[in-house]
């Protein structure tokens, strides 16, 4: 579980830090920064992935730096738990204007490495000592905690913001399945496909048809063809007998809601799952399921969970607790929790979470003008 | 000095009721000056259906989360007068006031802060028609209502109508208010002069430390 992250100078986050639960919803305005903050994420986790930080895929550099800080470095600092053990992490990723990459990585309080401008500042305890160069977290032969760390962030986060033909498509991509279920949930009949193979875990794949139920009442189960794993079914009851139909000639709504549900118990989980507006397409009759599923994702240990969300009904489903306010003040985004006045009218029930979407605006500490003397 | 907090119909009142609501507290009387403070995050609690019948208790949790904001001293409640029926009889806008008022007692209100109800005949609109002729892009064939507080009835559409942009509340309505630098035509609206003795006698209530609900109840 990420429990911090501090993310400086990517886009509208000049300098933000987010204390993350695990169940998060980030709600705030349109074009607060909600989605620049899971876009630095993303960031980081391919980053990590291709070794190099390449900010092409994002319009160039000068498009990912903040507008009025283009001279600086880009940062981020995370704290993370990686099993129940409670040993936390921290890792920190710098690169310079010049194009240099600053790193740290601490266990338990105590720097593993820490290099800068190609040089060990704090040299890893290993034999033979590599060079420093580039991203070096989980390329230092002997440094187990580093090889952890690393898969940690590369493969165990999830960013899923489903576009409205989701699960239209073949199902297959090359990306390997042990990556879990890709951003756009291209590669769902591999997911699938995992699900179905851990039979230890055969009760989660008729937890996924119960839920579709929420979506559709006549759904019966979800099938997979094997051995070839080439197409998802959907049976439907019908005159007391089951009609199989491909997903993909589902509805838009039962193919996000089946895609989210994919994302939540994709084999091996995730530790951490984003997911931008689950609410879109969706039948508000479904919400109540789909925030349960968001619910239970920790609990069950499948992960942690961020949202973003504009949805009052599913907004009203979550604990004060999990949210967090988003705003953005001159290009500057701030993200910080509920102001002490709202939380308090939370808690004793005079708001719904929802109505912090439409009533009073979520506000954070501090913006409510004091009373003058 | 104490807050006052301000509950809204829509987007577009609450962007633009602050400033009007700001204007009058700076033409009250000289004692009542500097009692209040204009709280900067009105609160939008929806039509009058949304706070009477099966939802008036929404009002009594609005009301509550209105107090949780440090040094509450009155909260004033401002709604288009429109309506047609309002819980099954016909609408009347001081006995729907009455009501109103006399129901948030059970929340505090009238005790520990004060309240005060106000509906605009027939709606916030009907104001900036009253003070038309300093509206920019009115158009310039335009003749005026004679009686904008009973016509017409779609204030919105009448502005829409005839200024030369159109008329959208959330794009136009503060523009158009903070435009009004003279509220004396509106004053010949009963709604508005009802609505700056609101302001008044919340004032006064939070000046004297007497809270007060407003309209006074005729009920028993």
């Amino acid at each position: 579980m990420i429990k911090q992250i501090r993310i400086r100078n990517f886009r509208s986050l000049h300098d933000v830090t987010v204390d993350l639960n695990p169940l998060t919803v980030l709600i705030g305005l349109s074009g607060t920064g909600k989605t620049n903050f899971v876009r630095a994420v993303r960031f980081l986790r391919d980053s990590l992935n291709s070794r190099s930080i390449n900010f092409e895929p994002l319009g160039g550099i000068s498009r990912v730096l903040h507008v009025e800080h283009q001279n600086e470095s880009l940062r981020f600092d995370l704290v993370f738990f990686i099993d129940q053990s409670g040993t936390e992490y921290e890792y920190s990723l710098e690169r310079h204007p010049t194009g240099q990459i600053e790193e740290s990585f601490k266990v338990s309080g105590k720097i593993l490495f820490q290099h800068e401008k190609n040089e060990w500042v704090v040299a890893p305890a290993v034999v033979p000592l590599p060079t420093p160069s580039g991203i070096m977290l989980g390329a230092i032969p002997g440094l187990q905690e580093s090889t952890f760390a690393y898969v940690r962030l590369r493969g165990g986060i999830g960013c899923y913001d489903f576009s409205g033909d989701v699960l239209e498509g073949a199902g297959q991509n090359r990306e390997s399945p042990e990556r879990g279920l890709a951003d756009r949930g291209d590669n769902y009949l591999q997911v699938a496909e995992r699900i179905l193979s851990d039979l230890s875990k055969a009760r989660n794949w008729k937890r996924i048809a119960v839920g579709m139920r929420a979506v559709n009442r006549a759904v019966a189960n979800l099938t997979l063809n094997v051995p070839t794993a080439d197409r998802l079914d959907v049976g439907h009851q019908f005159n007391g007998h089951v009609l199989s139909m491909d997903v993909r000639s589902e509805s838009e709504g039962f193919r996000r809601f089946l895609a989210h549900v994919l994302a939540l118990y994709q084999n091996p989980s995730k530790q951490t799952l984003f997911f931008e507006h689950p609410e879109s397409g969706l039948h508000p009759g479904a919400l109540e399921s789909l925030a349960n599923e968001f619910k239970t994702c920790p609990l069950d240990g499948r992960g942690q969970i961020i949202l973003t969300t504009h949805s009052p009904q599913l907004l009203d489903y979550f604990p004060a607790e999990s949210l967090r306010v988003v705003d953005v003040k001159k290009m500057y985004t701030s993200i910080g929790p509920v102001s002490p006045e709202q939380m308090d009218s939370l808690r004793e029930q005079l708001l719904n979470p929802g109505e912090l979407l439409t009533v009073d605006p979520a506000r954070l500490a501090g913006q409510l003008a004091e009373v003058p003397g | 000095m104490k807050r006052l907090v301000l509950l809204v119909e829509g987007e577009g009142d609450v962007a633009a009721a602050p400033s009007l609501v700001g204007v009058l507290l700076t033409r009250l009387p000289e004692d009542l000056q500097g009692q209040l403070f204009l709280d900067n995050a009105p609160m939008k609690v929806g039509g009058v259906h949304q706070i009477t019948g099966r939802r008036q208790n929404d009002l009594h949790r609005h009301l509550g989360n209105a107090n949780k904001r440090s040094k509450l001293g009155a909260t004033l409640l401002v709604l288009d007068g429109d309506a047609d029926r309002v819980e099954g009889q016909p609408f009347c806008a001081v006995e729907s006031a009455r009501i109103i008022a006399q129901r948030t007692a059970a929340c505090g209100a009238g005790t520990t802060f004060s309240f005060a109800v106000v509906f605009l005949r027939q709606e916030y609109e009907s104001l900036l028609i009253a003070a038309a002729n300093q509206l920019p892009g009115l158009k310039a064939e335009v003749t005026l209502p004679p009686h904008p507080e009973e016509s017409p009835r779609d204030a919105k559409g009448w502005l829409h109508q005839h200024l030369g942009d159109g008329y959208n509340s959330t794009e136009h309505q503060l523009e158009l208010t903070r435009a009004v630098s003279d509220w004396t035509p509106a004053r010949s609206i009963r709604s508005f002069r009802r609505l700056e003795h609101a302001l008044a006698e919340l004032a006064s209530a939070v000046a004297t430390d007497q809270h007060i609900l407003s309209p006074i109840s005729s009920l028993p």
